[in-house]
């Protein structure tokens, strides 16, 4: 009887964590990373700036990124949120994917999404 | 004297109990149930639970009951085939008459054990097959599982992580960024005692994979073993009812010739031609 009060403790113990939100980590990183390319994209920073505001959020991003990949609550939610962030590994985990290709986040980024010096010289300014 | 007619119908009874099932077994039954519960634990865990329920069943009881009389008719036969090593005559009869109705009981008791036996085996047959076919649904069910293809890529992604992190570090140096987050320092102290705690738990009794051999097994192998385990016990099972009605044979013969001994005597016995007045030995009165 005392076993099976003491296993019920410990499995209601492992279980508190499924209430908090499970997303929480996932959604900070895509927050910092979404703060990070404006921050790079901000043409209203000058560049002391700019390097002084995205080594701030490069640094919180190393973190947020292990955080993420070491939540198991992250996967177990099971959405689709979480379901894109690991389809596209290389755009959600910017800092550690780069470091892969020995590039800065932001040249990785704009690889990824396909956007190269030539295309963006190429485009033209104009009504769709 | 009516026992040529005991006789008849111990041979009988002796013929019918190797055909016919035990129906004395009724009532003393073992309904092993294939549980969720059962499922959840340790393959090695599951033998010895299905063990211990099977012991303390009605029919395990019962061919406990059964083995101690098998012992105590055993002794019966074994102190009646010394007395008639010393017996002549009438009493020689009566105790070869004794020694094949003890046999006779002796081989429905073993017969009704035999019978206990193999429904016991064929039940935990049936149930290990059940266990295994759950436990393969499980597998298949887990590893079709969206959650768990997600975890899959996750712990992929976190390999690849682990492979450039003392890089990423260095670029934090690089940048000018050299001291540690506070979340790093405390994940770093935190991570030797984790890995401690995992060891502990990895290396934890409770936590040990079924072994064959002092190899670990999956939970699948393992009671694939126990059905081969099965099966082995089932071929013997087999064989013991062989010789049980080859036992049986004998003595319905032994009792059939005990019969025959008794309506027409011992088979040394000359058949003795009654005296008959031939002719010829008269035929010279008549001269």
């Amino acid at each position: 009887m005392k076993i099976t009060l003491v296993i019920a403790t410990i499995t209601s113990l492992l279980s508190t964590a499924s209430f908090a939100n499970s997303l929480f980590s996932l959604e900070n990183l895509e927050r910092e990373r979404a703060a990070l390319l404006n921050a790079q994209l901000d043409s209203s920073l000058d560049l002391a700036q700019r390097q002084q505001k995205v080594q701030n959020i490069y640094r919180r991003l190393v973190d947020i990124e292990r955080m993420v990949l070491r939540d198991d609550r992250v996967t177990s939610s099971n959405s689709a949120l979480a379901q894109n962030a690991f389809n596209k590994y290389e755009l959600t985990f910017l800092v550690h994917s780069s470091a892969e290709k020995s590039q800065p986040p932001m040249s990785h980024w704009l690889s990824e999404v396909h956007l190269t010096t030539k295309s963006i010289l190429s485009a033209k300014a104009g009504h769709r | 004297m009516n026992t040529p007619k005991i006789m008849s119908s111990l041979i009988l009874t002796i013929s019918l109990s190797c055909t016919h099932l035990v129906l004395a077994s009724e009532g003393r039954n073992w309904d092993p149930v294939a549980s969720d519960k059962l499922i959840k634990l340790p393959a090695n865990i599951i033998e010895k639970r299905i063990q211990q329920d099977f012991e303390a069943s009605p029919m395990a009881l019962h061919l406990v009951e059964l083995e101690q009389h098998m012992q105590d008719k055993l002794s019966q036969l074994k102190s009646l085939g010394e007395l008639i090593a010393d017996s002549e005559g009438e009493e020689l009869i009566n105790q070869r008459f004794e020694l094949v109705q003890q046999k006779s009981e002796y081989l429905d008791l073993m017969q009704e054990a035999q019978g206990l036996r193999q429904n016991a085996l064929t039940k935990k047959q049936n149930l290990y097959e059940t266990v295994l076919g759950k436990l393969r649904n499980k597998n298949g069910r887990i590893s079709k599982d969206e959650v768990y293809q997600l975890k899959q890529k996750q712990a992929q992604a976190r390999e690849r992580m682990q492979n450039v992190m003392a890089q990423v570090d260095s670029s934090l140096m690089h940048k000018g960024l050299d001291q540690r987050s506070p979340y790093a320092d405390e994940f770093a102290l935190n991570l030797a005692k984790v890995e401690a705690l995992k060891n502990a738990i990895s290396e934890h009794k409770a936590n040990a994979s079924p072994t064959l051999g002092d190899v670990e097994v999956t939970s699948e192998e393992y009671v694939r073993q126990l059905l081969m385990q099965a099966s082995t016990e089932q071929s013997l099972l087999d064989q013991e009812a062989l010789m049980f009605s080859y036992m049986a044979k004998l003595v319905a013969l032994d009792a059939q010739s005990l019969e025959y001994e008794i309506s027409y005597g011992d088979e040394d016995t000359q058949l003795t031609q009654r005296n008959r007045t031939k002719p010829a030995d008269v035929a010279d009165l008549f001269l």
